[in-house]
């Protein structure tokens, strides 16, 4: 309960601080998003799998994220700014993977 | 559903530890808080273009293209610079080259150079001593006159300022005293300094007429003037604007 309604405050706050996003982030913070999506949906479906450790889930959220947007910027300091599309794709893949599995148990299909 | 290990109470959450709610919550607000702001972020980038009326997309290109005029002709200015400082240093080099013909000249006029070239070498020989002062500055008017470039008499170079004082057997030039015969030296066309000096009515006619004093001219190809003199120090002449 209180994780749902801080996920609802946080998107208020968002909403709310008119927080326009610096240009020079522009690249990286898409990154960080999908890389957080995929950290909640695993930890969802650990949740669901019992396996849920909340240290686990903290530190992949914010390393996660972090990570990706290093590895963009990297892309971009080398000349290979299509790394972002890599990112994307794994990071797609694996919320795919993550929601297959919940629907697996959630469903038993 | 596993069931945990330790079995308490059968309704208590899974890892009901509250530090761990609120990471996980705290977490949770910041994905929150990133989504909102990408999203935004987003929309605004492709609202922003899709929402502008016609008119509005309309002045959008007018100032694109009015810009990418402007940067045209700052390309166009630029290269007119570049033009220009390229032919500013042709001119810097013919005002260079203008300025050392003119340094030339004046360390000629001044006496501040040895100079080398055609002239005439005249000697007056003055046995009974009457050749004054003013005989030597009438020969060297008439030699300048003849457009003799450069003059020496008995080793001192005549310049602008060179004062000619004394009296006969003690003449003074400049300053200097020199001894008969008094050796001139000039330098410039040969032929027409020679027949300057010997014109009837000059100075060595009027020499020769009068006393026993004579004057041997020589024309020669190459003479050489070694000796200079100081630069003068200019106390209260100042130059000035023209007019």
């Amino acid at each position: 309960m209180l994780v749902i309604v801080s996920l609802f405050a946080g998107i208020g706050l968002g909403v709310a601080f008119h927080s326009a996003v610096p240009f020079s982030w522009a690249p990286y913070l898409p990154m960080a998003v999908m890389a957080a999506l995929d950290s909640v949906f695993g930890g969802l479906r650990a949740r669901l799998e019992g396996t849920f450790d909340d240290r686990v889930f903290v530190i992949s959220f914010l390393s996660n994220a972090v990570l990706a947007a290093l590895l963009v910027w990297a892309g971009i300091r080398l000349g290979v700014q299509d790394i972002a599309i890599a990112v994307v794709v794994v990071f797609g893949v694996r919320i795919f993977q993550n929601l297959a599995a919940i629907r697996r148990i959630l469903f038993h299909a | 559903m596993k069931t945990q290990p330790e079995t308490g109470a059968p309704d208590s959450p899974r890892r009901a530890r509250p530090r761990g709610q609120i990471a996980i919550a705290l977490t949770l607000a910041l994905l929150g808080f990133l989504l909102a702001t990408q999203l935004r972020a987003q929309q605004g980038l492709t609202q922003r273009l899709g929402l502008e009326r016609e008119s509005d997309l309309g002045q959008i290109l007018t100032t694109l293209t009015d810009r990418s005029d402007q940067l045209q002709s700052e390309i166009v200015d630029l290269r007119v610079k570049l033009a220009q400082a390229s032919g500013t240093q042709a001119q810097q080099h013919a005002l260079i080259d203008d300025a050392r013909q003119q340094l030339q000249a004046l360390q000629i006029l001044l006496g501040l150079v040895p100079v080398r070239g055609p002239g005439v070498v005249m000697v007056f020989a003055d046995p009974q001593g009457t050749i004054g002062p003013d005989v030597l500055l009438d020969a060297v008017q008439e030699l300048r006159d003849a457009g003799a470039e450069a003059i020496e008499i008995s080793s001192v170079r005549v310049v602008a300022s060179t004062s000619f004082t004394g009296s006969p057997r003690a003449i003074l030039v400049n300053g200097q005293p020199v001894r008969a015969p008094y050796q001139v030296t000039a330098i410039g066309p040969a032929s027409t300094l020679a027949e300057a000096m010997r014109i009837p009515g000059g100075v060595v006619d009027s020499l020769a007429a009068n006393s026993g004093a004579s004057v041997r001219i020589t024309e020669e190809g190459s003479v050489s003037i070694l000796h200079v003199a100081a630069l003068p120090e200019f106390v209260h002449a100042r130059p000035t604007a023209r007019r």
